[in-house]
């Protein structure tokens, strides 16, 4: 009666498993849809089924009203082997065309090699002493040892040893990592690392990308060299992990078998209880009214924390009760706060010179205050990932250390942008992953030494670009989140 | 986004295939050679008074104009 049944099958064309699977992830069964609907329930199965030739707009209208979905969600169109980019040879074109899913995930694997070997063998001598620090004080953790007590120390790391200032829960989940040695987890760590970032960014490709080995391999490869990813590498650090739970958590559009057991929010409470600013997000779902998601996270930092608590009974006391109130006097900042290394509001403004703490302050509070407002915003008119990513980038700015590494929401940002943005955004995205890739801040520094008075402002500019670029990010992901009324409306009567 | 969800009633199917010839830099009679549609069933659905739309055209054009269904066709709710 409503979708154009007809007797051709369409699977070939339509991918007929999204309906369902959209239904799977609302809980909903055919026969409630038809019910919630009105659309006949064997109409919905030939949709599902791939059996419709067609489809009416109202009847699309109204599954995408009442299922509270987008109509990519109830249709999809199979991507073409795209012939956009030509080269020359024959063959070189059919490399570039080709299409695999399980092929553009070995790709990442390899640049995801490559770029570490790269990074740690060629570029730096730099030790991972963060890395360190989580391996060697997660092992003193479980020998019984109060790692707030000290600094840590290690093989390989600097004599006078390394603050932990991560939660005691942090140092239970660092613990398997102690079955390998320092060096070779540390390794496998890097892979992970680049991978993970690898693997977000190609989940953010436009879908006739996706599964492109050629095209997912250079971004993979790209994004490690960027001074994002290459900080992070080489200090071993965490940030990318925590980013990675966030977007499986909020990100998800298709119900896997593990995480439908998984209430949405749990995993942001358990990259709470690692580390302090994914709390951000927690934030975001009260401002937003997810009610579900703010209680569900909350239940699972706090759970997080009492594991902890009767892991380590005496360290998780003494966390609670010195060192959570005293963390930025742990690392000892003198001086490094204000380097180009830090692209926080508070840390910028450092830059400047004495006496601009309270108006850093200032900043920063205005900053939180329109990031989430932002958020907010994008997330009400349906862009999720949008969302997500601007709380992260916002966390970035009003933390008050914000290291290179921290910075890891600025690529999927990127991205994001990327596949809506018209010719003027992409220009904004190449020039920006240039200057990621360039060492922005390093490149600011080394402008600033030259000391040339018609260099300063790009010198200015480059050194906070992370910070920079972060806000024009935010700013071009509001004004893409425009609900889109500019092409012309069908109007059809609601129901038949 | 519960607050723009609540009048589902209003719903409304929006098509942007102007925008996307526009960006494509194509011509309705360039995109109804390569689909094989007529250009009147074209401008029919780009002048938002098509009823429905078949799942060939639909792959077509996302195919022609290298875009998804979610770039061709979005929802106002209002």
């Amino acid at each position: 009666m409503q979708t154009l049944a007809g007797k051709v099958k369409n699977t070939e064309t339509l991918s007929a498993s999204v309906l369902e699977n959209t239904l799977r992830l609302r809980n909903i069964s055919l026969n409630q849809a038809a019910q919630r609907t009105g659309v006949p329930v064997e109409d919905l199965h030939k949709l599902c089924a791939g059996e419709a030739t067609g489809i009416r707009l109202s009847t699309l209208a109204i599954l995408c009203s009442k299922l509270d979905c987008d109509p990519e969600d109830v249709l999809q169109v199979e991507p073409q082997i795209p012939s956009a980019i030509k080269f020359p040879g024959e063959s070189l074109r059919r490399a570039w065309g080709f299409q695999s899913r399980r092929m553009s995930i070995t790709a990442l694997f390899f640049s995801a090699l490559l770029s570490v070997v790269f990074l740690t063998g060629l570029v730096s001598q730099v030790n991972p002493v963060d890395f360190y620090v989580y391996h060697y004080g997660a092992g003193l953790a479980a020998v019984g040892e109060n790692i707030y007590a000290g600094n840590i120390h290690g093989i390989d790391m600097p004599s006078e040893g390394l603050p932990f200032t991560y939660t005691p829960f942090a140092a239970l989940a660092f613990l398997p990592l102690n079955i390998l040695s320092a060096k070779s987890a540390y390794f496998l760590w890097s892979i992970a690392s680049a991978l993970t970032m690898g693997v977000v960014l190609r989940n953010l490709l436009p879908l006739k990308h996706r599964d492109q080995p050629a095209v997912v391999g250079i971004l993979g490869f790209f994004a490690s060299c960027s001074i994002v990813m290459a900080s992070h590498i080489i200090f071993g650090q965490i940030n990318v992990f925590l980013m990675a739970l966030v977007l499986i958590d909020l990100g998800r559009k298709s119900e896997s078998r593990i995480l439908r057991f998984i209430p949405r929010g749990v995993l942001v409470g358990i990259a709470a209880a690692v580390k302090l600013t994914p709390a951000l997000f927690i934030v975001y779902f009260v401002v937003t009214g997810q009610k579900r998601a703010a209680l569900f996270s909350s239940i699972a930092a706090l759970a997080a924390t009492v594991v902890a608590a009767f892991a380590y009974p005496a360290m998780s006391f003494d966390f609670a009760t010195r060192v959570l109130w005293n963390l930025s006097d742990r690392v000892s900042l003198d001086g490094l706060f204000s380097t180009s290394g830090n692209n926080s509001i508070q840390g910028a403004l450092a830059a400047l010179g004495d006496g601009t703490a309270i108006p850093a302050l200032v900043f920063t509070l205005i900053a939180a205050v329109l990031g989430l407002y932002a958020a907010a915003r994008i997330f009400h008119q349906g862009g999720n990932i949008q969302a997500v990513i601007v709380v992260g980038l916002t966390a970035c700015m009003v933390s008050p250390v914000s290291w290179m590494h921290h910075w890891v929401y600025l690529l999927p940002g990127l991205m994001a942008l990327w596949e809506r943005g018209g010719s003027r955004v992409r220009n904004f995205c190449v020039a920006s992953w240039v200057i990621l890739v360039a060492t922005g801040p390093n490149l600011g520094d080394m402008l600033f030494s030259l000391n040339t008075p018609v260099l300063v402002p790009l010198a200015i500019v480059l050194r906070e670009s992370l910070l920079f670029i972060g806000i024009c990010i935010v700013v071009l992901l509001v004004q893409q989140a425009h609900p889109r009324i500019a092409g012309p409306v069908v109007r059809e009567p609601s129901s038949s | 986004m519960a607050k723009t969800r609540k009048q589902a009633e209003e719903a409304l199917v929006v098509c942007h295939l102007d925008e996307l010839l526009k960006n494509a830099d194509m011509t309705l009679t360039e995109l109804s050679k390569r689909v094989e549609v007529s250009v009147v069933n074209l401008s029919l659905l780009k002048n938002g008074h098509a009823k429905a739309i078949r799942f060939t055209t639909l792959r077509a054009i996302c195919h022609a104009l290298e875009c998804d269904v979610g770039d061709l066709l979005t929802i106002y709710r209002d």
